[in-house]
């Protein structure tokens, strides 16, 4: 306890009071985290009843700690109930962290979950070989197909919500706070109305037979004037009214900056899973490039400009007009209208040369293998990978060629699961279950079939129940929306 | 009639105008009479007589619609007296069937001279009503085409050349059918015709709907192309995002003057930097020369002491992406591929040289480290779960022994908030998590990130007040920022305001650190916005302590929902119990 400072411990002995019956069950070690609406406390659970029924879900079965997860009394009981239930409805899976326990005093609520000896990222994304990364994404896209088959978004996939443990090759899913559920597509029977002026109407919607005629409009709309039979008289593609009257459209964007799926920033209001999968394209993209954090813009405005500096404004305009918007981007100096010509890969290529320019890598750092597989594929070297001429004898080298060689067969690939996760077309994205089936994950899905067939168990036990949850869910939700 | 001509874009004048403004009445009439045309086609009126009529009607609008009404009326009689549901239902049954079966059709598209647009528009409506029921449809004419649809008409077979598609057709025994003729069999095959006009073309206007678009766009018979005074055009580099329907508002209106432009170093909007050593690409390395003496020493030692963390992890996944449980690392074992990139240590090396100082003396100044390690590795990799090196165990090297010259160091003075050699904080920072209600703002939120969206639409003097707020607040630490939002004049829009309220911000790293320091502390006990109550707050503590908290956080109602849950994990805790 003594390198835990005073104000922490003041902290925790003030939750204590505040929750009575805690402090008998839980022995509060320390504070682990603190997030927009909650902080986490590292705990002990004082007779292991609470963590007994989750054994499974701990990856050292000696150390069964918690985490105590105070949700600020600030939050509505709505929105806390929505996370909670959320996670009592995914316990089924051990890639996310299952809710043990839960208390209320008054307004004050504590969530219990495991503890996990997860290091952050910060402290390896520099580092972490290929195959790490491999492990990673894998690792992460199986929790989040789990997720996705019930239904749920997660909303906020960061590192900092994903407890990584390079060293065992685990990770867990953790705070689904701006989780919700998918939303059942609509079945509009119209009556004529105009679409368009529903608030959660947008021309992306998937198998729609409007759909191809929304886009075939929407991209004409972009290059020509307004057309006949249109509601207005004026056009408005080159300026704006001065004298605004119409209402801002409304979408849900949680979520954290530099995270957020163009479909967000375009306030598309048919969100899918698919935003989840573009932030895990973000997080691969920082290990790629070793770069962290790599969007940083604070508002929605210079988060669309800085995708348009990776994928040109032509791409961006299209990707606006799949959700019936018009994007102009006029005379603004380094922002091109094709981006990187090479696409993602050519603009984590030039990240990595500013830094091998400069010299910032460690001697022995693996982004070489990254840099140096990039320059050979430009080259038109051919793919087979040639080794530099050095001296190393023959044991070694047969081994050192073996690992080049798989190394830029991880790196094809990887680099093809980049892409799937960077389309700006969410239909066009993969789901987690695609990329999961792609060939970067081929000799990870092996060794990972026992494991899935025990949690197939899990599931079934929970079957039943989370059906009904599903509807409560739902409800809460769209109370959630009226308080805005 | 639309006034534009969306193909050629022009205006047409001389009209009458009182009956262009009349906009409404007009297009119901034409609705009327779009169907009323098809019925009296069923009638078996000639088609070349509704063609007049047509016209007629066009001419005419009054007695059209009044000649039709009639005739509607006298269909609509004659139709239930002929038709048995149950004959509607076989016939049904039966050419869905048909269609979904057998049916090929093929689209005539030999010119006509009426406006192309008025049939494609009604052609697109066939295509998808035919091809939802499961009919083929082809672009090509060939002999097993089932039905040939024209907007020919279709009597004289006989003056055609023989070679035209009808004529075939009609020798084959193909059905031909004109466009009335296929939308009428679809509606009788109840498709929804309604809704697949309704999404191939603009929405019926509605009074509601027309007198809206007059109120946001002025009367509907000013030219809309003239330029408008109460319209803002942008002149400079901008960025505009926009409903192509024009429903709701601009979502991004940004622009700015040549000369916020002219420093290229200081955009005002996102760039790539792109920066070096980890940081984000678009904030690039600001004032941190990473090429400076010093940063290179400090990043060489940073770099060694998390050398064996690096390398073990390097080794864990060398052959394969399970992790491979290593207790010590070998460096023999580690496969490198050689390379001969720049790296930090021949920076390293490279400044020594530089300094001119002997290698032996620099050497010394980091063997400590060094040696350290290597007394240690056993120790350290005994363990499993191998921690990377906590960045506050080293310090600033020993520069004294070190001959740099002072201008050198000077440029450390600027730090940045995401820089890698930096100790660690003891709790990791992260991103705030933002837009947790449904937000029109673009920005991240303030105070706890709860409070409410404010009204979609703003009073005019509200929204001059906010700018006067905003400016106000943002006056002291940024004067610069005031010029940017004046450039766009009288249209600043919410989203003009936040586009340069946060785009100055990232220049200026260390006032947004600290400006995050603040913010994690008001995350618990500043101000914030309650969404139980309702209010914002000034102060967290003053507030869960206010009235209105307290009978809220008492009333066991609200958390009704929440205690269920909690019931249901403490029985499942009972259940494994008695295992």
């Amino acid at each position: 306890m003594s390198d835990v400072p005073s104000e922490v411990v003041e902290e925790m002995r003030e939750l204590c009071e505040s929750v009575p019956g805690l402090e008998e069950r839980y022995k509060l070690i320390d504070k682990i985290g603190e997030g927009t609406f909650s902080s986490v406390y590292k705990a002990e659970d004082r007779n292991g009843t609470t963590t007994s029924g989750f054994s499974n879900h701990y990856w050292n079965k000696d150390q069964k700690y918690v985490a105590l997860k105070r949700i600020y009394v600030t939050s509505s009981p709505q929105r806390i109930y929505n996370e909670l239930n959320l996670l009592y409805m995914l316990c089924g899976c051990t890639r996310v962290a299952p809710l043990c326990d839960a208390m209320r005093f008054q307004d004050q609520v504590v969530a219990v979950l495991p503890w996990y000896p997860h290091e952050e990222f910060r402290n390896f994304y520099r580092d972490l070989p290929i195959k790490g990364v491999k492990k990673y994404m894998f690792e992460m896209l199986q929790a989040l197909s789990f997720v996705h088959s019930k239904g749920i978004m997660h909303r906020d996939i960061k590192p900092t919500n994903f407890l990584y443990n390079p060293q065992l090759g685990r990770g867990v899913l953790v705070d689904f706070g701006l989780a919700e559920m998918e939303q059942s597509r609509r079945v509009e029977s119209n009556g004529g109305k105009d679409l368009r002026t529903l608030e959660h109407y947008c021309p992306c919607t998937p198998g729609d037979s409007r759909q191809m005629r929304a886009d075939q409009q929407a991209l004409r709309g972009a290059t020509t004037a307004p057309k006949s039979g249109q509601n207005n008289f004026v056009d408005l593609s080159q300026g704006f009214p001065k004298h605004e009257t119409r209402r801002n459209k409304r979408a849900n964007r949680a979520g954290t900056r530099g995270f957020r799926a163009p479909e967000v920033l375009l306030k598309c209001s048919n969100q899918n899973t698919k935003i989840d999968i573009w932030s895990v394209g973000v997080i691969l993209l920082s290990f790629l490039s070793r770069r962290f954090p790599m969007f940083q813009s604070l508002d929605d405005t210079d988060s669309l400009l800085e995708l348009c500096c990776v994928f040109g404004w032509k791409k961006m305009k299209k990707c606006a007009a799949l959700h019936g918007l018009g994007f102009e981007v006029s005379g603004l100096d380094r922002i091109s209208e094709d981006g990187f010509k090479g696409g993602i890969s050519e603009f984590v290529y030039t990240l990595l040369q500013a830094e091998i320019d400069a010299g910032t890598f460690p001697a022995y750092s693996v982004a070489f293998d990254t840099f140096d597989y990039l320059r050979h594929s430009y080259s038109g070297m051919g793919i087979a990978p040639t080794l530099p001429e050095a001296n190393i004898d023959g044991a070694k080298l047969a081994k050192l060629k073996k690992y080049h060689e798989e190394s830029w067969s991880d790196h094809y690939w990887c680099f093809h699961l980049l892409e799937q996760c960077f389309m700006l077309d969410p239909h066009k994205r993969g789901t987690a279950n695609e990329l999961l089936s792609t060939p970067f994950f081929d000799e990870l899905l092996d060794s990972d079939r026992t494991e899935n067939e025990d949690e197939d168990e899990d599931e079934d036990l929970n079957e039943e129940e989370s059906e009904d949850d599903n509807e409560v869910a739902r409800i809460v939700d769209s109370d959630g929306g009226a308080y805005d | 009639m639309p006034i534009i001509s969306p193909v050629k874009g022009t205006f047409k004048t001389g009209r009458a105008p009182l009956k262009e403004t009349d906009t409404n009445a007009k297009r119901n009439v034409e609705a009327v009479k779009r169907k009323t045309v098809e019925r009296l086609e069923q009638q078996q009126l000639k088609r070349a007589k509704t063609v007049e009529t047509g016209q007629i009607s066009r001419r005419n609008i009054e007695g059209a619609v009044q000649t039709n009404k009639q005739n509607d009326f006298k269909k609509a009689v004659a139709e239930q007296s002929k038709v048995t549901p149950r004959d509607l239902a076989e016939w049904q049954a039966n050419w869905r069937k048909i269609l979904r079966k057998d049916t090929k059709i093929y689209f005539d598209n030999t010119e006509v001279t009426e406006p192309k647009h008025k049939f494609e528009r009604r052609r697109d409506i066939l295509r998808q009503g035919f091809s939802s029921l499961g009919a083929t449809i082809t672009s090509f004419f060939d002999t097993s085409v089932t039905v040939v649809i024209t907007r020919r008409t279709i009597k004289d077979h006989e003056s055609l050349p023989d070679t035209d598609v009808l004529v075939r057709a009609h020798r084959r025994y193909m059905k031909i059918w004109n466009y009335d003729k296929a939308l009428r069999f679809l509606k009788n095959l109840d498709v929804d015709l309604e809704a697949l006009e309704t999404s191939a073309q603009q929405a019926h206007p509605t009074l509601s709907n027309l007198l809206q678009n007059e109120k946001l766009y002025g009367p509907s018979d000013r030219d809309p192309r003239a330029r408008r005074d109460d319209v803002h055009y942008f002149k400079y580099p901008h960025v505009y995002l926009y409903d192509l329907w024009q429903v709701w508002a601009p979502l991004i209106t940004a622009e700015w003057r040549p000369h916020e432009l002219s420093c290229s170093d200081k955009l005002p909007y996102p760039d790539l930097k792109p920066g070096t050593f980890g940081r984000c690409p678009f904030v690039g390395d600001g004032h941190c020369n990473e090429a400076s003496s010093k940063r290179i020493i400090k990043r060489y030692r940073r770099d060694k002491y998390n050398e064996e963390y690096a390398l073990h992890l390097r080794l864990i996944y060398q052959e394969s992406a399970q992790p491979r449980q290593v207790s010590t690392v070998k460096e023999s074992e580690i496969l490198l591929l050689p390379h001969n990139h720049p790296n930090s240590k021949k920076c390293y090396h490279h400044i020594l040289g530089q300094l001119n100082l002997e290698e032996g003396k620099a050497d010394e100044s980091i063997e400590p480290l060094g040696q350290k390690q290597e007394a240690s590795p056993s120790n350290s990799f005994a363990s499993t779960s191998l921690k990377p090196p906590f960045k506050t165990a080293w310090k600033t090297p020993a520069l004294a022994n070190i001959n740099i010259a002072p201008t050198l160091m000077r440029q450390e003075t600027e730090e940045l908030a995401d820089d890698l050699c930096r100790k660690k904080s003891r709790i990791p920072q992260e991103i705030k998590a933002s837009g947790v209600t449904q937000s029109n703002e673009g920005s991240a939120s303030v105070g706890n990130g709860l409070g409410p969206t404010k009204a979609s639409v703003t009073n005019k003097s509200m929204k001059s007040l906010n700018r006067l707020v905003v400016d106000k607040k943002l006056q002291p630490s940024k004067p610069t920022a005031t010029t940017t939002r004046e450039s766009v004049p009288m249209t600043v829009s919410p989203a003009v305001l936040n586009a340069d309220e946060t785009n100055d911000a990232p220049k200026d790293e260390k006032s947004k650190e600290k400006k995050t320091v603040v913010k994690r502390q008001d995350a618990r006990m500043g101000s914030g916005y309650c969404e139980n109550c309702r209010v914002k707050y000034e102060s967290l503590s003053q507030h869960v302590k206010s009235e209105k908290h307290l009978h809220f956080a008492q009333d066991d109602v609200n958390f009704e929902a929440i205690d269920s849950l909690i019931e249901k994990l403490a029985a499942a805790r009972a259940f494994t119990g008695v295992f």
